[in-house]
């Protein structure tokens, strides 16, 4: 039975650095060369759960979530040391899995949760497998890691049959202790040492034996592969790589419009998000006998390749993958440090100022927060969010069946609130009709809500409220749609 | 229900009022005791002629800790062991709802004479450091978590622009016209009169609201003497009946509610048509010769307008652009300033406003004076919360 990509969809965040103004904040005049484009930066209400529900939805559009019995998280910068990402995940996603596991601390992380989602389905101990990749890596500023490196996510549906639109192939993998980049359990930001040394002995070599074991055990024709997705630290070392490559036809025919170059002047370098968001913009190009090579590296290396079906046809119609990359807005970069909390500034608040949570009440209520279940009056056909025991408009109790909202809709009235402290004010409060019917007041993310008017086209996305008692709270905030 | 009940069997015998402001020399206890002395003396009685009390106040704690959560503390401040005392608390209309089950009490045939003391201490914190904090700290932790008191009229505020074409120059002029009268009113908290420049230049609070669109926080006391109608004459000279007080509540989620206009407060029409037909009246803009109405946001007296029948939906900006509102016009509105410049200490604010009635109705309201030569009838209007929770009262001269 076929095994491999069913769907697949791609998430780059709302704000962009230019390259260049921190080249210049930090006289990087040395790697000038490299300091063109921009760089994607998360939101501060996002990290790399919230961005792999994203591309995660993306990928799901069209499909049942229920279906889906497996979940993976890839990312080497999970929010949580201790607690599972991929559960919440799970959740948000409003699938109905009984296995999720998060896949961490290897740059390898991402293709290697693809791996593992393939071999759950080899193995029937899955039938359909949400694999999420997202990465939000950690360089200190001032580096050239800091200029190159990108926010983003990708995410892969795997499943079997017909509705395969990639067929995997083949696999090759290889594991090696070679020193790369590395951050120990407590260490803040990434570690690096001889780059050169590092590049030749790790990159170079490793990707180039993962590719040549690949292309054996495959037996495929190097000229027959139309595109590579694979890893690489920068654009100068990605095009000595493309050169120097046995697949150096497919990166000739990709040419700077490729995916990676295009990635690293829109976006940057993905972490492990980065092959995978790049097999992503291949698929969406690719038409049906393409074989597709994605490589993906970091203590080791991992090659797959696949086929394209003639599936690719019947993929369900969603939102452009280079939607993520047009829609943005430029961000000064001392935001962009604060953000991460690179840069002191004033609290917001006072220190003992913290908003009121509730254990009983985040679990009581975790359909409504996380799966963004409404529900409907099944007297009046009224909406609510979130759940009421009676409905308000026609008095009818506990009579209501459950709608999974799909997070759209228009703006019925929005303020900005310049009263209310944020890291970019003002932050919207808007009032939104969703599509099924139910009206939701909820804060803005992303954007000035001032840009909004009446009746625009709105959508939800998982944001991070705020961290009561140090703990991430995390629903549904609303931005102008993405498209 | 029996709209009757309440009919011209409670008077008001005397009221007190602090200056409104930032009391910072004042205790919450001080101001509370200056108002209840100063209706007392109003009224011309002793204190142990109170047989009863109720404290309207909203939160002793938005201004760090204070007494007040519970009714003893008016039994503390006069030392009146034993009185029966209530606490309410109904969001910004808990001061009418506090006259309210006062008056209730006796019309009931409970007592002869009750206390109401409307209290609130705001400005004992940093100015940014109340309300928000409230925001901030309390409430659901996700669900429309952020939004504010001038967010919640600022949504409307939106709303009635793009339907009706309502503009920030309309709401700028409401807080023009409070600011004239509030000048020309004591115990105002500001006492300065503004341009429509100044108004439509201010910094942006919730956005289409600016600062001049948003009453501030305040500090103040306001208390009233009820006694049994028919007791008012032997007890003092001046006074003035209670024609109806009735309340409206309707759901606290209605940014939630897909059936909501956001044009207008339901609680408010409730309240005020079950008002009015208490007093038999049908067309207000006739029958009312002042109102005070709750402008706890610019457009919130906007829509009152239009909420309270003075004029058709939609055309509430016309009202205030017309000048029908000001102390010149048709139906004079705040004519004290209103919770935009006489403040709005919240548990206090129903009582004050029947205070400002209550001198408007008795010609002792100096250069804020409207012409009462309609009815002699006086509107009070006390909104709570997200528009949830409303209570209009009529008073009239005996």
């Amino acid at each position: 039975m076929t095994i491999g990509i069913v769907d697949f969809g791609m998430y780059i965040p709302h704000y962009r650095v230019s390259r260049a103004e921190i080249g210049e904040a930090w006289k990087l005049e040395q790697a000038k060369p490299l300091l063109i484009g921009e760089r994607a930066v998360a939101g501060y209400d996002e990290d790399s759960l919230t961005m792999a529900v994203e591309a995660a939805w993306h990928a799901l559009e069209g499909h049942d979530p229920a279906a889906v019995d497996g979940l993976l998280f890839a990312s080497t910068t999970p929010p949580f040391a201790e607690k599972s990402s991929a559960a919440v995940i799970a959740a948000a996603c409003d699938t109905a899995v009984s296995r999720t596991l998060d896949i961490t601390t290897s740059l390898r992380a991402g293709t290697a949760a693809l791996g593992l989602g393939l071999d759950m389905l080899r193995a029937h101990s899955a039938e359909q497998v949400l694999v999420t990749i997202a990465d939000m890596r950690r360089p200190e500023p001032g580096t050239l890691l800091d200029a190159i490196s990108g926010d983003g996510a990708a995410a892969f549906l795997l499943g079997r049959g017909e509705n395969v639109l990639a067929e995997l192939v083949g696999a090759f993998h290889l594991s090696d202790p070679v020193i790369d980049t590395w951050r120990r359990s407590d260490d803040r930001y990434l570690q690096t040492d001889d780059e050169a040394f590092t590049n030749q002995v790790g990159y170079f070599s490793l990707v180039q034996q993962a590719v040549k074991g690949l292309l054996a055990e495959t037996a495929v024709d190097p000229a027959r592969v139309k595109g590579v997705a694979i890893y690489a630290p920068d654009g100068r070392a990605y095009m000595k790589m493309a050169k120097k490559s046995p697949l150096g036809m497919a990166f000739m025919q990709m040419g700077m419009e490729g995916p990676a170059p295009y990635l690293l002047m829109h976006a940057g370098n993905l972490g492990a998000a980065f092959a995978p968001a790049q097999l992503a913009l291949l698929l969406e190009k690719a038409s049906p006998d393409d074989y597709l090579v994605l490589v993906g590296y970091g203590d080791g290396a991992d090659a797959y390749l696949f086929r394209v079906t003639e599936a690719i046809k019947g993929r369900p119609e969603k939102r452009p993958l280079s939607a993520w990359i047009n829609t943005k807005s430029q961000l000064p970069y001392n935001l962009a440090l604060y953000f991460r909390e690179n840069l002191r500034q004033k609290p917001l608040f006072p220190p003992d100022v913290d908003p009121w949570t509730s254990l009983p009440l985040l679990h009581r209520e975790r359909n409504e927060l996380l799966r963004f279940h409404a529900q409907k009056c099944n007297n009046c056909g009224a909406l609510w969010w979130p759940h009421r025991p009676n409905c308000y408009d026609c008095g009818e109790q506990h009579n209501f069946s459950t709608v999974r909202l799909s997070r759209r809709g228009t703006v019925a009235s929005f303020v900005a609130e310049w009263a209310i402290p944020t890291p970019v004010p003002p932050v919207g409060m808007i009032t939104v009709d969703t599509a099924e019917g139910a009206r939701i007041t909820n804060p803005s993310t992303d954007g000035d809500p001032r840009q909004l008017t009446v009746g625009d086209e709105v959508e939800f996305a998982l944001r991070i409220f705020h961290t009561a008692r140090k703990l991430p709270h995390y629903s549904w905030k609303v931005r102008k749609l993405r498209v | 229900m029996n709209p009757n009940a309440l009919r011209d069997k409670v008077a008001i015998i005397g009221m007190g009022c602090t200056q409104f402001g930032a009391l910072q020399d004042k205790s919450f206890a001080e101001q509370g005791l200056e108002a209840v002395n100063e209706a007392l003396a109003d009224a011309g009685i002793e204190k142990d002629r109170i047989e009863a009390a109720w404290l309207g106040t909203f939160d002793p704690n938005v201004g760090g800790s204070f007494p007040g959560y519970a009714g003893d503390f008016v039994a503390d401040i006069l030392g009146m062991p034993g009185l029966p005392v209530t606490r309410v608390t109904n969001y910004c209309a808990t001061g009418m709802d506090a006259m309210r089950n006062a008056a209730i009490s006796v019309a009931a045939g409970l007592y002869d004479v009750v206390l109401v003391l409307g209290n609130e201490k705001m400005r004992d914190v940093a100015s940014r450091d109340s309300l928000i904090r409230q925001v901030v700290t309390t409430g659901h932790p996700l669900v429309q978590k952020g939004l504010s008191a001038p967010g919640l009229f600022g949504l409307m505020a939106r709303r009635h622009m793009a339907e009706f074409g309502t503009t920030r120059e309309d709401l700028a002029r409401v807080a023009v016209k409070n600011h004239y009268n509030g000048a020309r009113h004591p115990k105002a908290m500001f006492q300065k009169e503004i341009s429509l420049e100044t108004a439509l230049n201010a910094p942006m609070i919730s956005e289409p609201l600016g600062l001049y669109d948003c009453c501030p926080t305040s500090d103040g006391a306001a208390a009233a003497i009820l006694c049994r109608a028919d007791l008012a004459a032997e007890l003092t000279d001046a006074y003035i009946l209670i024609e109806a007080i009735e309340m409206a509540t309707v759901t606290g989620g209605r940014y939630g509610r897909r059936n909501e206009s956001l044009i207008g407060f339901e609680a408010t029409q409730l309240a005020a048509k079950r008002a009015y037909a208490a007093a038999g009246i049908e067309e207000p803009i006739r029958a009312i010769d002042v109102a005070e109405v709750h402008d706890c946001f610019t457009i919130t007296e906007i829509l009152n307008y239009e909420d309270l029948g003075f004029v058709p939906k939609g055309q509430g900006a016309a009202f205030i652009r017309e000048g029908r509102s000001s102390l010149e016009g048709d139906l004079p509105v705040n004519p004290s300033g209103g919770l935009k410049c006489f403040g709005h200490p919240i548990g206090a604010s129903g009582v004050r406003m029947t205070y400002v009635i209550y001198e408007q109705l008795l010609g002792r309201a100096g250069n804020t004076q409207a012409p009462v030569n309609k009815n002699g009838r006086g509107l009070v209007h006390n909104l709570g919360g997200p528009g949830s929770v409303c209570v209009v009262g009529l008073y009239h001269r005996p």
